[in-house]
């Protein structure tokens, strides 16, 4: 019982303590990836000015919503691989179903997302809907 | 090289080369402690990445009453807790390093310091101590990890969890207690 009383006396606690000293390597480029996301975070991406001040929305929260209606709305056989903001536009990366028609596909995502985009922030955005990959259907 | 307080003042101030320096100085922690308390590295990715964007967004009301280093503690704590709250609530620490590869290095722990009681402890027990710590409690675990594995002191850890240290110290000692009772069982 003289262990339950003091854990750190019990033999097992040396495990404890040579688990404090494991070496946890950090992934590699994560510090570049927490820049980036840092500096995507403050970019002002969209600027909607009103009589009592402006609403500014960063390319992260752009970012994040854009992809929350693309994953939504995506037609069948269209699948959302990533979406980001980079040269003032929407970047949206996707995959489609072999024997899909790509550009009927590609412009429809696009069509829907502009709309619902430009329908929530308030000001007209640019989306460019980019076909990378092919899969089965 | 500067010291925290100066590189979070310059960087509150608009010096990127500042907070960069920051970042690199502090990420590598803050990964260990998102790793040990979520026990996924892909979340500890984003627990770091939303950890570093609120503390981008907190830098101007920094009032340094604490050590920089302690407040990132507790902002890491902040995101792992959040997402262990938005995720499920039992957590498993199965796979508690990156691709479920062990970073230890074995020869390297056979050589470290032996405990008090000389013993050299062999890698497989301390990979079943991560499980262990990674089935507790979340309310026990995080003190555990910051205490125990991170080495903070009881008034550093009641600091990032905004306890009190009567009180911390009771559930650290609960949670040495389960601890060593995981231990026992496996």
């Amino acid at each position: 019982m003289a262990e339950l009383q003091d854990p750190e006396r019990d033999p097992r606690w040396d495990a404890v303590r040579a688990a404090a000293r494991r070496r946890v390597p950090t992934p590699p480029g994560l510090v570049e990836r927490v820049l980036r996301a840092v500096a995507r975070g403050r970019r002002t991406a969209v600027e909607v000015p009103g009589e009592a001040g402006s609403l500014r929305v960063t390319e992260n929260v752009v970012a994040r919503l854009a992809s929350a209606i693309a994953v939504e709305r995506a037609p069948d056989g269209v699948r959302v691989s990533a979406v980001g903001v980079e040269e003032d536009a929407v970047q949206v990366l996707v995959s489609v179903r072999f024997g899909l028609t790509a550009d009927a596909a590609a412009e429809a995502l696009r069509q829907e997302l502009t709309e619902e985009l430009s329908r929530q922030l308030g000001v007209a955005t640019t989306v460019n809907v980019h076909v990378i990959d092919v899969h089965p259907g | 090289m500067s010291d925290d307080a100066d590189l979070l003042t310059r960087a509150a101030a608009g010096d990127d080369a500042a907070f960069g320096a920051l970042v690199r100085r502090h990420t590598p922690r803050m990964y260990r402690v998102a790793l040990r308390i979520t026990g996924s590295a892909a979340e500890a990715e984003d627990v770091v990445q939303d950890s570093w964007l609120a503390a981008w967004r907190a830098l101007a009301s920094f009032r340094h009453e604490s050590a920089v280093s302690t407040w990132l503690y507790r902002v890491v704590t902040n995101s792992a807790l959040a997402l262990l709250r938005r995720r499920r609530p039992t957590i498993s620490l199965d796979a508690p390093e990156p691709d479920g590869q062990s970073t230890l290095d074995s020869a390297l722990l056979a050589r470290a310091d032996p405990g008090p009681e000389g013993r050299v402890v062999r890698a497989e027990e301390v990979d079943a101590v991560l499980r262990a710590i990674g089935r507790l409690e979340v309310s026990q675990r995080v003190p555990l990890v910051l205490r125990e594995l991170e080495g903070l002191s009881y008034e550093e850890v009641a600091d990032v969890l905004d306890v009190n240290v009567g009180a911390l110290r009771s559930r650290l000692h609960r949670a040495r207690v389960a601890l060593l009772a995981e231990l026992r069982e496996r």
